[in-house]
């Protein structure tokens, strides 16, 4: 039997007495890729920011592996989660070189020069390993977001709209290596994604969250 | 694991700051409470009207000129393309590095009977020999002072709001049929009248906290009435009660002030979306222009500073051992006010940022009004405080009254707005999500300080400390009161100089701070460079 990775039970988010998820319900396994689509504002990219830790729920709970990470009583910061979240807009930290982006997550002790020469070679971006962020196109920005993100072995891999901008050539050339990579780390993701093909290319459930509720489709 | 009743340092050491900057303020208004002397009402029966009067025509005769002064020549050099325009652009700031004080001792040497003004006049045969041009040392010769020295606040905040003055909007009022005058009078006038009322909040609260030029000029207002009620009555609750007067005026200027700009939304929300296209100037209109910008520079910046030059070079072995040891002291005091003054701030910023919460905005927005206080009343509400503490902590000793803390608390107070505009700024061009992704990658909030924000704000906190180190050179009131016997500042060392008529000694520590307040100047036109270029 699979391993309950992520639980989330009775959920509810208001903010400034404005409903925005009424009772989440969701339990994922180990390794599963789901999907989540809804019109703009209806709470998507509220649930993966309460999952993460940088937001905090009004009531109910999230387990992730068993452990309580959010209750009323209990919630533990999002550095001590070991959630990996990539968003569409540039978050790369400008101020760092690709290497140095990649590595930021990873301490010394874990080899970090050859996990990270690993990690680029996966992402197709070892020659862009010296260049700042700012020097870099859409797409390989978001490889090295992803990259970045995924050397820290996360449990959870939580995806906003990650592939908006990018061409389709370079989706479809990116789509193989994450879904290879995510299945050789077991990694549990939820994607927010409004755009069928990369849904269908990637996931293994679909969601739908709309009137503050979630609904597998 | 963290509870979420777990107590957020950074929350509580930015309630403590508040409340310690308060402190003296709330000391400040505390005396309202505690009885009106026989002192007090001498003042109220013989002086207190004078004092009202002559703060109130300087306040409204400094505006007239700064209005004139700084919002044509923003309007000249936003909209207009004129010989020397790219270097007024820049050099219409210049004035602000230097002090009232200091340009209101120049103007005393000049303008005397055997200085420049009067012995040119009568070299050139243009007056006769007994005749000596009226003298500065009046109020309307404060007035023209306080003008040529804090147009720059106008101009500056002006001519950001001409900046962000929408083109498009302006070209759809010309197609409904306005004309160019009625464009500038119906639609940019009332865009940037909350940027000029800004800009006169700042030279109205400058001008009332002002001490060492009227105190020169020997003109009764509220800060000549406080100092001389404090130090020469020695009736410390009067001066307190009229500090709360000026006090009370001062946040009533700053209320107006914050009302004024919540208008300010609409007029600088849309950004301009093609540069404007400055007309060209050609013949008498060209010649006027740079007539009118080169007037307010060369009076308040060029003139000071050739005549400071001059009296320096003139005089022998002017570097004393008095000169280097307020030099000293000067930048001692400066670098670590600036330091602990952007420290803070960013601190303060950083909880904002990651707390999200009014609260938090509150809190930096209360601080921030610091730079509202003039300076002779903070020197009385901290040392009225180092008062306190030295009671209940040396039993009546002058432990910390007599040290620096209480300098370098009024600097950090004084100064708390400078650095907050800045980091605040830099804080808002750089995405939340940086954040996040710093979060999300294992950073706790130390981390993300010390290895995310603090190398993306470098220039931003280098601009800070200058702003700050330039706020602190030029200080002289609080400096004059809190400074521990026998510290001299180079603002104290002109100041002292000056009232013994020894000018000539005190040009080289007023070029030394002038020189000093330039550095910022250099940096402040090129961050406004910069953002019209990234226009």
């Amino acid at each position: 039997m699979s391993k309950e990775v992520l639980t989330i039970s009775n959920l509810n988010y208001t903010i400034e007495n404005r409903i925005i998820l009424k009772n989440i319900n969701l339990s994922l396994i180990e390794g599963e890729f789901i999907s989540i689509m809804g019109p703009s504002g209806s709470g998507k990219t509220s649930l993966l920011r309460i999952i993460s830790g940088l937001s905090k729920q009004t009531s109910g709970e999230i387990q992730i592996e068993g452990e309580v990470v959010a209750s009323d009583r209990t919630f533990i910061e999002t550095e001590h989660r070991n959630i990996g979240l990539v968003v569409q807009d540039k978050v790369l930290f400008p101020h760092l070189t690709v290497k140095d982006n990649i590595k930021f997550g990873i301490s010394k002790r874990d080899a970090s020069n050859n996990k990270a020469a690993a990690m680029m070679s996966k992402f197709k971006i070892e020659d862009l390993q010296d260049q700042y962020p700012h020097q870099l196109s859409g797409g390989e920005g978001q490889r090295v977001a992803l990259a970045r993100t995924l050397i820290t072995n996360p449990k959870i891999l939580l995806l906003d709209e990650p592939f908006n901008g990018l061409d389709d050539k370079l989706k479809n050339e990116i789509y193989p290596d994450i879904q290879a990579i995510l299945t050789e780390n077991k990694v549990t993701t939820i994607m927010v994604s409004h755009n069928d093909e990369e849904i269908q290319e990637l996931s293994h459930r679909n969601f739908k969250l709309s009137n503050h509720k979630l609904e597998e489709t | 694991m963290a509870n979420n009743l777990k107590v957020n340092s950074l929350q509580i050491f930015a309630i403590a700051i508040a409340i310690i900057f308060v402190i003296p303020i709330f000391l400040i208004f505390s005396s309202l409470f505690s009885g009106f002397n026989d002192n007090f009402d001498h003042l109220y029966n013989f002086v207190l009207y004078e004092y009202s009067l002559n703060s109130l025509i300087l306040v409204l005769g400094v505006s007239l000129i700064v209005v004139v002064l700084g919002v044509l020549s923003a309007w000249l050099v936003s909209n207009y393309n004129f010989w020397g325009k790219s270097i007024f652009t820049w050099a219409l700031i210049l004035p602000l590095a230097i002090p009232p004080y200091i340009l209101a001792y120049v103007f005393t040497e000049i303008f005397d009977y055997s200085g420049t003004v009067n012995t040119t006049l009568r070299s050139l045969n243009l007056v006769p020999d007994d005749y000596a041009v009226p003298t500065i040392r009046s109020l309307s010769g404060a007035i023209i002072v306080f003008g040529f020295t804090l147009y720059p606040y106008v101009y500056l905040i002006t001519r950001v709001a001409l900046l962000n003055i929408s083109k498009p909007m302006l070209d759809s009022a010309r197609t409904l049929g306005l004309t160019k005058a009625q464009t500038f009078f119906k639609v940019t006038l009332p865009l940037i009248r909350p940027a000029i009322f800004a800009g006169l909040a700042l030279v109205a609260m400058e001008t009332l906290s002002d001490f060492g030029a009227v105190q020169h000029f020997a003109i009764p207002t509220f800060t000549t009435g406080i100092f001389r009620t404090w130090l020469g009555m020695y009736d410390l609750t009067t001066a307190m009660q009229l500090a709360s007067m000026l006090l009370l005026v001062v946040f009533i200027i700053l209320y107006i002030e914050k009302w004024q700009r919540g208008n300010q939304r609409y007029s600088l929300s849309s950004a301009r979306s093609e540069p404007n296209k400055e007309v060209k100037l050609y013949g008498f209109q060209n010649f006027m222009a740079t007539l009118f910008c080169l007037l307010p520079i060369t009076i308040g910046f060029i003139l000071p500073v050739q005549e400071l030059l001059s009296w320096s070079l003139e005089l022998e072995n002017n570097v004393s051992t008095k000169f280097v040891s307020a030099t000293f002291n000067t930048l001692s005091l400066a670098t670590f006010a600036g330091v602990l003054t952007s420290l803070v701030a960013l601190i303060l910023n950083f909880n904002v940022r990651i707390s999200k919460t009014n609260t938090s905005e509150n809190i930096n927005s209360t601080i921030s009004l610091g730079y509202a206080v003039p300076g002779l009343i903070l020197a009385i509400g901290i040392t009225q405080l180092l008062t306190y503490l030295d009671y209940i902590f040396f039993n009546f000793g002058i432990i910390i009254t007599g040290s620096l803390a209480g300098l370098i608390f009024a600097y950090v107070i004084k100064s708390y707005a400078l650095s907050n505009n800045v980091i605040h700024s830099n804080y808002k061009q750089f995405s939340l999500n940086i954040d996040d992704a710093a979060r999300t990658l294992g950073s706790n909030k130390y981390n993300l300080l010390s290895k995310i924000h603090i190398p993306l704000m470098k220039t931003a906190l280098l601009t800070s400390f200058l702003l700050v180190v330039s706020e602190v050179v030029k200080e002289l009131p609080a400096t004059l009161i809190l400074r521990p016997f026998n510290f001299d500042t180079l603002a104290v060392n002109v100041y002292l100089l000056a009232s013994e008529e020894r000018m000539y000694e005190a040009a080289l520590p007023a070029l030394l701070i002038i020189f000093i307040g330039l550095i910022p100047i250099y940096f402040l036109s090129k961050m406004i460079q910069a953002s019209k270029n990234h226009e």
